[in-house]
């Protein structure tokens, strides 16, 4: 594996200028994908004008931002405004540089892998990298200087920092077993065969990382700090032209590289029945990306799917979910899977139980959040009445 | 690197954050600025814990880091808890006991 | 040389930004100085090797603290309350009495620490070809100890690394068992070894911090629950 100083360097540039193209190419295709996703949904074409079956729509998309007028308000805080859509497209950007999307390709002798940098601390780096991912939201909108940017803001801070624990604290389980914070180790070590990838061993924490990273995403079900009907378009309401549509690319690039992570941690990585090892060391190493590539993209037809079937929480219901659902789910993984791997080492063991108790969490916490509700407010027609509700 | 270094580096972000404490009325810049005198500690704890070969200088950064978290959460709660009684958080104008 | 240019860069931004976080009158600007501050540690940590401390470093100040702080600041709208700035005598005298710190700070750090402390990595220089010491296999032992490393896997995996032909930590030279200690102590920062030592010598510690977490949880809650909950913030 160890490479020569020049080879290193250049094949590292090329893997740096193809993984960036990549998920620039991947945001274009997004967005195509969730216009016709949709439309599917809901029974309608989606976009079928520009160019064969609306598949330029994405190209009139970004010409329509570029186009637009570039607004700075006069009330904003300028030097922030200008800075915060860049530093929520950094974060995105950054974290693929230690996802593994493959395994390794031969050329001229020398092995490269597919993946920009090994380092040995990957996973913690990526939860410090996604931790960043807020302040592109908050600093914009506060910045903006407009009461519902400043609620989005608000908003978002308390839902990154609510969710950030249940997406560390859902992963510890997994590090357990793999006992290594390397991507690649922990891709490797699930093996080719979908009964042995993570998210079978540990399923609740799979389920508890997937909701978090929707969460993160601040995509529906949880897109409170944008939510339009409340808060006109919540932290970017101020943005136009180009700055929106990095909030805009920020948003799908964080949903790509969520879904890559997710994969590398819970799907496997880019093994497949042991496809990733036909051909020579050449093909081997495309065919591996191929398999990463349709495995992420089965996760982000399911983070469009969900965006265009659930409606959004409401306040106080994400808060729930968070703090009462998600971050119990988590901790009770690490317990059970700590003891039944400090006495069996039966992977196993370790998938029913964590189901069995992940299901005692839940049914005792909404036992206990059903004991415990207020009734509804009834007026004496007996109709319920909405009153304004502030939430904790 | 020698150990030198570090070391200033780390006297010099201590005394801009003792300076900051000193000058600032503002009860949040104040508390930012004590952080950054913790961060100051923490690299000294670091460099020396590198010299010596010893990795207890990380352990100790850890535990720093464990404490200062609680704090900016008590702290911060506090400074809430004064601005909602006082409508201000100028040091200078929150100096009596009395609520 | 690598570690040299890291130092440049993240020590001049350290500090500048540290002046940012106290020359700044908008409280979120200096938040945000503080931010890059707290970044410029965790790339020091890096060029130090404590790869783990500021992997750590990222997630707890910048990813929780700062954010907490960016929170609060917002919530009470603090942005855009006025200070008015005045040069008093008080602030001059803080100063001077900073200006006074720094001084003393750096030239204890400059003499009091006069280098005899060194590891035994870089310690007094051996004829070459010499056989591997006492001291030095004692302070490999201690390593062993302190990691729960195996001598069987020394031998196995840092050794070879050290000088191929030999698979003993006994048949190296003195050399040679000055680069092993070092290999040895430049894994250090990982965060399994880390880890080791955090659960075996500093486990009271490390259960008492999660007492000090507990405390400062119901601190806060106490704090800031107000008496009716209806209207609840």
């Amino acid at each position: 594996m160890d490479l020569p100083l020049h080879v290193l360097i250049i094949s590292s540039l090329i893997k740096i200028v193809v993984v960036v193209h990549l998920l620039l190419i991947g945001v274009m295709a997004m967005i195509l994908a969730e216009r016709k996703v949709s439309g599917w949904i809901q029974d309608r074409h989606g976009p079928n004008r520009v160019g064969p079956w609306g598949i330029l729509q994405p190209i009139a998309d970004g010409i329509k931002f570029l186009l637009k007028e570039d607004l700075i308000p006069d009330h904003v805080d300028k030097p922030i405004y200008l800075l915060a859509p860049a530093i929520i497209l950094v974060p995105a950007l950054v974290t693929c540089g230690v996802v593994p999307f493959g395994s390794s390709i031969t050329i001229s002798g020398y092995e490269i892998p597919l993946q920009i940098a090994d380092i040995n601390i990957g996973v913690l780096y990526i939860l410090a990298i996604t931790s960043l991912g807020v302040y592109g939201v908050v600093l914009g909108a506060w910045a903006s200087n407009n009461k519902y940017s400043l609620l989005g803001g608000l908003r978002s801070s308390a839902q990154m920092i609510s969710y950030e624990l249940t997406l560390g604290l859902s992963l510890i389980g997994v590090l357990m077993l793999s006992s290594s914070l390397s991507l690649r180790d922990i891709a490797i070590q699930q093996g080719g065969y979908p009964w042995t990838w993570n998210f079978l061993i540990h399923f609740p924490a799979f389920l508890a990382f997937t909701t978090a990273a929707f969460a993160e995403t601040n995509r529906l079900p949880f897109d409170l700090a944008e939510a339009e009907q409340e808060l006109v378009g919540g932290y970017h309401t101020e943005y136009s032209s180009m700055k929106f549509a990095m909030y805009f690319m920020a948003e799908y690039m964080h949903m790509i590289v969520g879904s890559a992570v997710a994969v590398t941690l819970f799907l496997g990585g880019w093994q497949f029945f042991g496809l990733e090892k036909i051909g020579g060391p050449f093909w081997s190493g495309i065919i591996s990306f191929g398999i990463f590539f349709t495995k992420t993209a089965f996760f982000l037809f399911v983070f469009i799917w969900v965006r265009w079937t659930l409606p959004r929480f409401r306040y106080d219901q994400l808060m729930n979910l968070g703090w009462k659902f998600l971050l119990p789910i988590a901790l009770t993984t690490i317990v059970v899977t700590g003891t039944v791997w400090a006495f069996t080492q039966s992977k196993l063991l370790v998938a029913i139980l964590n189901v069995v108790a992940a299901a005692i969490v839940v049914a005792i916490v909404a036992t206990t959040l059903v004991m415990t509700r207020e009734p509804e407010p009834v007026d004496d027609r007996g109709v319920l009445s909405f009153t304004e509700e502030s939430s904790s | 690197m020698a150990l030198q270094y570090y070391l200033i580096l780390s006297a010099l972000l201590f005394t801009i954050g003792v300076i900051g404490v000193l000058i600032r009325r503002n009860a949040i810049i104040i508390f930012m600025c004590i952080e950054l005198m913790l961060n100051a500690a923490n690299l000294a704890f670091v460099a020396i814990g590198r010299e010596l070969g010893d990795a207890s200088g990380q352990i100790f950064v850890f535990f720093v880091m464990t404490v200062a978290a609680a704090e900016v959460a008590i702290g911060l709660a506090i400074i809430v808890s004064v601005f909602r009684h006082r409508e201000t958080i100028n040091i200078d104008e929150i100096n009596t006991m009395k609520g | 040389m690598a570690e040299q240019i890291l130092f440049i860069i993240f020590g001049i931004l350290a500090v500048g930004s540290a002046i940012c976080v106290i020359a700044f009158r908008n409280p979120i600007h200096s938040a945000l100085a503080l931010v890059l501050t707290f970044f410029s540690l965790a790339g020091l940590f890096i060029s130090l090797g404590a790869y783990f401390v500021a992997a750590v470093q990222v997630i707890v100040y910048a990813g929780a603290i700062m954010v907490l702080f960016l929170f609060v600041i917002m919530l009470l709208n603090l942005g855009r309350l006025q200070t008015t700035r005045q040069i008093n005598k008080a602030k001059v005298f803080a100063v001077i009495v900073g200006i006074l710190l720094a001084a003393e700070a750096i030239y204890i750090g400059i003499k009091a620490y006069d280098g005899t402390a060194v590891s035994p990595a870089q310690g007094e220089s051996q004829a070459v070809g010499a056989a591997i010491t006492s001291e030095q296999l004692n302070r490999i032992s201690e390593i062993e100890s302190t990691y729960h490393l195996d001598r069987t896997e020394i031998n196995s995996t840092y050794v070879p690394e050290v000088s191929e032909q030999k698979s003993t930590v006994e048949t190296l030279t003195a050399s040679e068992a000055n680069l092993l200690i070092a290999k040895l102590q430049g894994e250090m920062g990982k965060p399994d070894r880390i880890g080791t030592i955090l659960f075996t010598k500093f486990l009271l510690p490390f259960e008492v911090t999660s007492l000090v977490l507990l405390a400062a949880l119901i601190g806060v809650i106490v704090l800031v629950k107000r008496e009716d909950t209806d209207t609840a913030a």
